[in-house]
Parts: C-alpha cells; structure tokens; sequence
C-alpha cells in the first residue's frame, strides 16, 4: 500500500487545483442527482402511504341530489371488485373564499366532520383549535396552509349573495379534494354547524358523495368507467372534477413534483457525463504530461496495474468521499424542495434519510467514475518503458503545420495563437462541446426562469388547456344564450364563447370531450397534427388515447355515451396535459349525434383587461346570479395557484442558475489548467526567448477565443431552436406533444454573451498563473 | 579569491580587454534558493565583468552555480541580491515584462536540451523569434534563410518540426534562433550535453565561426571540448568565482592550448 501512498500522493500535490474542481462538480451532480431521486422514489410513496392511512376511498364521485339516480349504492355494491360503498351527504357551493391575503375559487365541498364513516378519516396536521374556543371552525386542507394561512385566521366564503365566515381550527390532507389540480376544494365542519349550513343553502346545492372501496385499488379506473357509463346522458351537471380514482388522484398530487424531480435528475445526469468526459480528458493529458515519469516507475519495476490504479485511484478515493457530502447537501437543500412540492400536493412531506437512492447515486456515480477512470488511464498497459522514457507518443506525431509564420499575413500573436488553436483541435473539440451543452443548459435554465417569472401564461397553457379569464354556466341554454348576448356589447369583453366538457367512453375509457363550435377563437390551440374537428362525423383524438389505441389520422374511433355508440372519423390529434392525453375534441352537432338533448351551456369569457376579472365576477353574480350553476374566475385562480408556487420555484431555478454557473467555472478550470500545464514547457521556451506575460496569455486567450465563442454560439444557438424539444421531453408523459417554452432572442443573446465572457474571464485568470512564474521554472516543469 | 593565470596568451589578453568594452558585470551578485525552509546560497557576492566579442566559458564542478549564473545574467531569473548591468543597464531592477523585452532583443539562447518547440515547424521556431523584434517579415526571413544556410540547415529540413531532425540538426536550428535577433550575447547551457561527437563538433564549429565574426557568448558546460572554444575560462566552486585563464583565439589541433587549459583546471581541482 505504501507504494500506492507515495505515487497517489505525488498526483494529489500536483494536481490539487483540479482534484479540487473535480470533488466540487462530483458533490454538484451528487446533490441534484440525490434530490430527484429521493423525489421520484418518495413523494409517490408517501402519496401511497397517506392513502391507506386515511383509509381513503379507492373510487369516489360527488353528485348532487338532484341528479343522483335511484339504486345508485346498489348498482355499485354488485360491481366486481367492489368491498364497500359508503355515501356522504355535503354542500357543492361555487364560490370565492379569502384568507390571509389571498383566496381561491374553486368550488367548495363542505362535509361533516363528525358524520360516522369509515372511508377518508382526516386527522388534523400540526396543532388544532379547540372548537369551543372559535367562532364557527373550520378545517381545510394543508394546501391553504402551504399557502401561508396560520391557526386562528379568518377564512370566509362568499357564495352568491351570502358570505360565510369561518375560524380556521385545524388543517386536514384531504386526498379527495385537497389541492388546485382537484378542481375543488374539501371544507370540514363540526356536525352542528354543518347543519345549520345545510338548513341555510339552496336545496339544489345539496350533494353526495358516493366512496367506493376496492379488493384492488389498481382496479379504480376500471370500476370508475363503469359507472360513468353507467351514468352517461342522465346528468344534468357537469360533474367534470368531482370524481376521482386512486390512479389519477395520485397523478393530480404528484404528477408536478414528478417532472420537477425527472429534470433534476436528467440535469444530473448530464452533469455526470459532462464529469466523465472531464475526467477522461484529464486523466488523457496527465498521462501525456507524466509520460516520463511512468515511463520510470515502469523502467524500476512498477507494473502497470499499479501505474494505472495510482493514476485512477485518487479520482476514485475522491468520488467516494465527495458523493456522500453532495448527498448530505441534498438534504440540506431538501426543505426548500419540500417547501414547493408540500405547496403542488397539499400534503405534508418530511422525507427522512433515503437509503435506497443514497445508495443508488454513490453506485452510479462512483461506479461511472471508477469505469471512466479505469478505461481512461489503460493506455498505460500499453505504454513500454523504454517508449514512455524518450516520450516517444509526443515525439513521432507529425503533425500539419498550420499557419506557417513565414507565410501568415496576419500579425506574430494572431499568428500564433491561430497555431495553438489548430495544434490543439482536439481539446478544442472538446471544450466546444462541453460549452455548447452548458450554453444549452444555461438557455434552459434560463427558459425556465423566463416562464416562471415572466410568461407564466405560457406555463400555464401547456399544464392545462383553454383557460378564459371567467368562465359561467348556467342551468339552462336560453339562460347561457341570453348572457352571450349581453356579452356582445360588452367593451370589457374581448371575446366570449361556447366550451363545454363532457365525458364520453373510448376504448373502454372515460374520455373528456370538449365541444367547441369556434375553434378559431381558442387562445390554447390543443391540435397539434391534423386539424379541428368542423363536421359532426369527425374527431380530434388525444395524444395518448390515440398512441395507446394505435389510431391515427384518417382513423376511425368508436365513441360511447349512455347506450348510443357511434364512429367518427379522426381528423387531427391534440393534447391535453389535465386529462393526461386522454380527451378529445367535437363540434357541437358532432356531440348531438350521441346526446339529442345537449345544448352548450358554458360560456368562456376573455376580458380585455384580465386583471378586473374580480369584479367582473361580482357584476355577474349580480346581473345572473339566480341563473348560474357554476361560476369560475380562472383569472383568479391562476393567480392563486401559482403565487406563492412562482417565487419558490424562481428560487429554485435561481439557484439551479448559480450551481450550472459554478459548475462551468469549476469545468472550465479543468479544461483549461489542463490545457495550459500541457503547454508548460512551450510556455516556458517562448517566454525565455522574450515573451512577455501578457503576450502569452493573449496568445492563450486568443487561441481559446474562437471555441469559446464557437461554443456558446452553438449551444445558444442549439437552445433558442430546440430547448422546446427538452420541455417536450418533461412533459411527453402529461400528453404534451406541442408546447412553445422558448425565450426571447436577446435573452439568448445574453445568456451566450454572458457565458462566453465569463468562460474567456476564467481562461485569463487560468492564464495567469504563468506570470509569477520564471521562464526557467517553466522550462523545468517539462 | 580570483587566481589569475599568467601567460603568455594570457598577458596578451588581459592587455586587449583594456581597450575591450564590458557588455555584462555583477556587482555582489548573491542568489539564494529556499528549498523547505531551508536556504542554499548559490551565488556568494560575485563581482564579474563579460567582455563583448569574448567567448566566455563557465566551468565548475555540479552545484557550483554555473547554469544559476547564466540564468541571472541572462534575465531569465532574478538576483536575490546585487546588481546585474547590460551595458548601463541595471537589469536587476527591471519587472518580468522588461526582463522579457531585454531577452528578446539582447540575449539569444542555446540550451542542452535543444526546448524547441515540437509543435511549431523549424522556420516557425525562428520566426517566432524573429518576429517579436522585427516587424518586418520579409527581413526576417530573409535573415532566417541566410543562417540557416551557414549552419547548414537545408530549406527542405526548414519545413520539418524539430522531432523530425537530428540532435546536431536541432541545436543548430536553435542556434540560428538565438541569433536571430542579431542578440548582443549568445548564452548557451551545455550546449553539446546531448548530442553525440560529430554532431557536438559541427555544432561547436558554429559557435566558433560566430565568434569570430564578433559575436558574444558565454557558455556554461563540463565538456573539454567546448571549453577549449572559449578564449576566457571562468571557474567557479561554491558560489563564487575561484579561478580565470585566458585561452586566446582558438585554433584547431592547437595541443598547447589544450594543456593550458587541463593545467588550469587541474589547478582549480576539475
């Protein structure tokens, strides 16, 4: 072992600015590759977890009572597969709650808390209020109190023309209806004042809610279809969000935090490469500037086993003791991730230590390292000793020689600069790549800050579909028919339309479909091959359904609703990241053929000035109010769903921004202190003869200038056309398959600018270190 | 402690360098290395005088400071104390920049390990040199090809890079470098150390033809041979100057000189 001790610790003293470099981007990569791991592998888990533990329903579907068929629960209990089927009566009020300084639209479901049942026990999170101590309690979801709501806050809800006022006793993970992506939001009240609330509303919002437990909650889906169809064509509601399976209950919870982790761990792993690549570089160049050494140890006897491993276990040894801090960092890092992700889900998450992906980032890593390492250093196998001691690789390699001075127009330092870069085309290869892919992360990064900070619109269009600034409905199609009218001469509206969703079956499968009569006003244009549907035979078929379905266009796809069944002919495909691909688009006439009596009852409105939607709402309620069975100001909600999200995850990126910038730094030290120890003994020469300090590192920087601007430029250019294909990437399994992320030119401009000074800053600096240097030194350091 | 040998040769010597000018002195030249904490003395207070158009041998044992000396000289390393003056120049005060720019347009350099640089072609390796002094290509080249021909480097060769000729061909190469910029000293550092006879003959032959014509140089070697090129030998033993014998023009097959010079160093404990 001492042997090894001797030589390992010879590269470590030389070589200690780079193992240096070479530990921090290791610890990086660690820490990001550790973080989306412990996100992949958990929050689903703990998903899973909190589901058996609140014994929550495996299918569940709100209803209200005056669309609720007879024998409903009977039907139900002889469905295959079915164990237990337990109703709860609540009120389905639309409406908008304040709390704090923020509020929500969505639509309330307010159940008893004290109602027996054995289905969705809630147990309050944290500390509660005693109800005795509070006016009217209330306990709501922990998503509010992710939002920055505290114990004892007044929440109030206005409906209508009644407001509701509330103490907040206690915060409740409510799996049914706990978060934005739900659609509503559960609201739990102590059984007196629940009936009191009951006795007070309109009848017509009285609803049930039917839970249905499972032999296999694997089954939901399949048990949900069931009763869909079953229910198709009886409804008179809309009942788009108030149902839900443990399949798509834990897609709606997790789904952000999934894709959030799958990025952190696809830009780990590139980081990983980009390390391996470093490695592989540098190992390469030390053997090149070690070649007499070796060639000694190999002349006194050392075998090449031990040359090899005394050049590769250092990187090793380093890796195992660095992946581990970088783990640790990710715990360090983890509340901030916990913070964002406890926001998206609504679900308390304190991860302890994951052994699983600790063990599984160290075994990649430092598996990767040690093969890279290995392969890397054996050529040393086949170096002789009598080869390595001339230095006999250096020497026998004639080489084109570029740029001849004697025939160069250009000026000495030009000249010999324009030598260097042509002399050292293969490092520059390298470097340009390794700068063209952190320019294309650093465009990604910087598109991600840009649509978080900036467009959130654009985040928005290509996580949802059509999202107006209100959207109404009303009970019957004259009500909706005589308020689009109204709209008309409206100067606050921009625009206004018909867009109802209905649910239909295909290929056995509960379906959204979206009726439309003037696609052309839609601002998120969902078709992305083919084109919208505009006969009433024809379809525009989802994403998913139809890659699951192996239809394409010019296909023809059987749609179900109620006991009518009939074919249509698909025209184009779409997607829609809320249904997970599966939806579909139809004209108004096209849905007649399956349901006579539709008539379009939702009207989305697009106002010009999408900031007064709020009152806007308010004038609505006034003018209508007795005519609406459901009002959203989608304005609103947007707002609030992503206002406390946006500056975390802008924290968040910000600080992906800051290690990428760290890492390049950390890269570039390497490349470049590679590049120029290479060159020492050159250096050395030229500044006995008379160079001056600045003139080499002019000629250093120079000959470094044109990949690095070569570089940036690629990767800037490489990111403005195809970061899009990235996100695509992230979102491809939401059903995403056409999406518009880029950033503005001049941000790229920026970004390539920025990197390529700062990338010419570093090699300076690098350059530098020549300075302090005597030429003799240099000479010798051959 | 400086033992001078009278000679004949010698006395003749000692009387041209009253009418000779000083290109180069020290003035309590003192030059130490730490190494660990620990410090070695290298150069001990050297007073020193190098005669322009003298070819100047430095000879002493290993350690004794002989390439430290030629490197402080030259401007290619600093003096820890004392002064160093070209002409009236004191170069000891001068920063690393001015150091580079008395380099290039006052010294030329020949070293035992040839440092050409692999990578640049032969013609490249002068021009590069060239050309940090004259701007003017074409008089570079020209001046390039005019040496090249008198050390018998061929145009084909000139194309070449330096790992594609002999070890006599590129030392020649280099001493065409050294002299490009017409330096006023040549300094060279065991300049025959790695090549075999011939090639250290045709190579010491150079050097002597340039010293005719005038040129400066003084050389640091252990190597007889080129030692008896030199007309004034400098001896130095721990860092200091311990002995000088003057050897007058040098002349082939010349046995006289030859046993001056062993006499000299035998006295010196060579």
């Amino acid at each position: 072992m001492g042997k090894y001790t001797v030589l390992m610790g010879y590269y470590f003293r030389k070589n200690r600015g780079q193992y240096i470099s070479f530990c921090f981007i290791v610890a990086i990569s660690a820490a990001i590759f550790s973080m989306g791991l412990i996100t992949i592998l958990n929050f689903g888990k703990m998903y899973e977890r909190k589901f058996e533990q609140y014994h929550c329903a495996d299918v569940y579907y709100t209803l209200f009572d005056f669309d609720w068929p007879m024998g409903l629960v009977e039907q139900t209990e002889k469905l295959n597969g079915v164990t237990r089927v337990e109703t709860r009566s609540n009120i389905m009020l639309s409406g908008a709650s304040t709390y704090g300084n923020t509020g929500n639209t969505l639509t309330h479901i307010f159940f008893d808390m004290d109602e027996a049942h054995t289905m969705n026990i809630l147990e309050p999170v944290g500390d509660t209020l005693e109800l005795d101590s509070v006016d009217n309690p209330i306990y709501i979801s922990y998503w509010i109190k992710a939002s920055g709501c505290r114990l004892g806050d007044r929440y109030q809800f206005v409906s209508g023309d009644i407001t509701y006022s509330f103490t907040i006793a206690g915060f409740v993970e409510d799996i049914m209806y706990g978060n934005n992506n739900c659609g509503n939001i559960g609201v739990y009240l102590p059984e007196d004042d629940f009936a009191r609330m009951y006795n007070r509303v309109d009848e017509n919002t009285h609803a049930t809610t039917l839970c249905i437990g499972l032999k296999d909650k694997q089954d939901g889906k399949k048990i949900f279809t069931g009763i869909v169809h079953g229910l198709s064509g009886n409804l008179s509601y809309n009942y788009e969000y108030t149902y839900g399976y443990f399949e798509l209950s834990q897609r709606n919870r997790t789904v952000t935090a999934t894709i959030v982790a799958s990025v952190l761990v696809a830009f780990s792993l590139i980081l990983v490469v980009i390390t391996m690549m470093v490695i592989n570089f540098r190992i390469k160049s030390s053997i090149e500037e070690e070649l007499q050494n070796m060639g000694i140890l190999k002349a006194v006897g050392y075998r090449s086993r031990q040359v090899v491993l005394s050049v590769a276990f250092p990187y090793i040894l380093l890796a195992g003791i660095f992946i581990p801090v970088g783990i640790l960092g990710s715990y360090l890092l983890l509340p901030m991730v916990e913070e964002v992700f406890e926001q998206l889900a609504g679900l308390s998450w304190k991860q302890s230590f994951d052994p699983v992906s600790a063990s599984f980032v160290m075994a990649v890593i430092i598996g990767l390292v040690a093969l890279t390492t290995l392969l890397s250093a054996g050529r040393i196998r086949r170096l002789h000793a009598i080869e390595a001691l001339r230095s006999g690789i250096k020497h026998h390699n004639f080489k084109r020689n570029f740029f001849p001075l004697a025939e160069s127009g250009w000026g000495i330092h030009a000249a010999m600069a324009a030598k260097n870069f042509f002399d050292g085309i293969k490092q520059n290869i390298f470097l340009f790549i390794i700068l063209a892919v952190m320019t294309f992360a650093g465009i990604y990064s910087g598109s991600g800050l840009y649509n978080s900070m900036i467009r959130t619109d654009r985040f928005i269009r290509v996580m949802s579909e059509e999202n107006a600034t209100v959207t109404l409905k009303t009970f019957t199609h004259e009500q909706s028919e005589e308020i689009l009218e109204e709209l008309q001469g409206d100067s606050r509206v921009e625009k206004a339309f018909y867009y109802d969703t209905e649910n239909v079956l295909i290929d056995d499968q509960s379906t959204a479909v979206f009726i439309i009569k003037d696609y052309n006003k839609l601002d998120n244009e969902l078709c992305y091959e083919g084109r919208i549907p505009l006969h009433d035979n024809e379809i525009t078929l989802g994403s998913s359904l139809a890659e699951k379905m192996k239809l394409k266009t010019g296909d023809v796809v059987t749609v179900a609703y109620g006991k009518q069944k009939l074919d249509y002919l698909i025209v184009g495909l779409m997607q829609a990241p809320n249904y997970n691909g599966a939806a579909c688009e139809m004209t108004p006439e096209g849905f007649k053929r399956l349901r006579e009596e539709f008539e379009p009852s939702t009207v989305y409105i697009y106002l010009v000035d999408p900031s007064k939607s709020s009152a806007f709402v308010d004038d609505m309620i006034k003018a209508y109010g007795h005519n609406l069975a459901a009002y959203t100001d989608v304005q609103a909600m947007m707002k609030e769903g992503f206002g406390n999200f946006i500056p975390l995850t802008t924290m968040m990126i910000g600080t992906i921004s800051i290690i990428v910038l760290i890492l390049v730094a950390a890269i570039l030290y390497m490349i470049i202190k590679t590049m120029i120890t290479h060159r020492n003994q050159e250096l050395g020469i030229l500044k006995a003869l008379g160079f001056t300090t600045g003139q080499l590192m002019l000629q250093i920087s120079g000959s470094l200038l044109p990949v690095i601007l070569a570089g940036t430029l690629a990767g800037g250019i490489l990111g403005q056309f195809y970061v899009d294909k990235v996100w695509l990437a992230c979102f491809y399994s939401l059903g995403v398959r056409k999406l518009s992320l880029g950033i503005p030119g001049l941000w790229s401009v920026c970004i390539v600018i920025f990197l390529a000074a700062f990338s010419l800053s570093v090699s300076i600096l690098m350059a530098r270190r020549i300075k302090k240097i005597a030429a003799t030194q240099l000479i010798k350091e051959c | 402690m400086v033992s001078e040998n009278k000679n004949r040769k010698g006395f003749k010597e000692s009387w041209k360098r009253e009418f000779m000018r000083t290109i180069l002195s020290t003035k309590k030249l003192c030059k130490t290395f730490s190494n660990g904490g620990v410090q070695q003395h290298v150069l001990k207070n050297m007073d020193l005088e190098i005669y322009e158009g003298d070819f100047t041998i430095i000879m002493g044992s290993s350690g004794a400071g002989k390439s430290t000396l030629m490197y402080c000289l030259s401007g290619m390393d600093r003096p820890t104390l004392g002064q160093i003056f070209y002409r009236d120049m004191d170069i000891s005060k001068y920063s690393e920049d001015q150091l580079a720019v008395f380099r290039r347009e006052n010294c030329g350099f020949v070293f035992q390990q040839i440092y050409l640089v692999d990578k640049m072609s032969v013609m490249d390796n002068v021009l590069a040199s060239g050309l940090l002094v004259n701007k003017k290509k074409t008089n570079v080249v020209q001046k390039a090809a005019e040496l090249f021909a008198r050390v018998n480097i061929e145009e084909s060769l000139q194309r070449k890079f330096p790992s594609q000729l002999s070890g006599g061909e590129q030392q020649r190469v280099a001493i065409v470098r050294g002299l490009i910029n017409k330096p006023g000293i040549l300094f060279a550092d065991e300049p025959t150390g790695a090549l075999n006879s011939s090639n250290s003959e045709a190579v010491l032959d150079v050097f002597s033809e340039f010293h005719r014509e005038g040129q400066s140089i003084v050389a640091v070697t252990h190597d007889l041979r080129t030692a008896l090129r030199g007309n004034r030998v400098i001896y130095l033993k721990d860092g200091r100057i311990s002995g000088e014998c003057m050897l007058g023009s040098y002349h082939k097959e010349d046995e006289a000189r030859r046993s001056e010079l062993m006499a000299f160093l035998t006295e010196m404990g060579w």
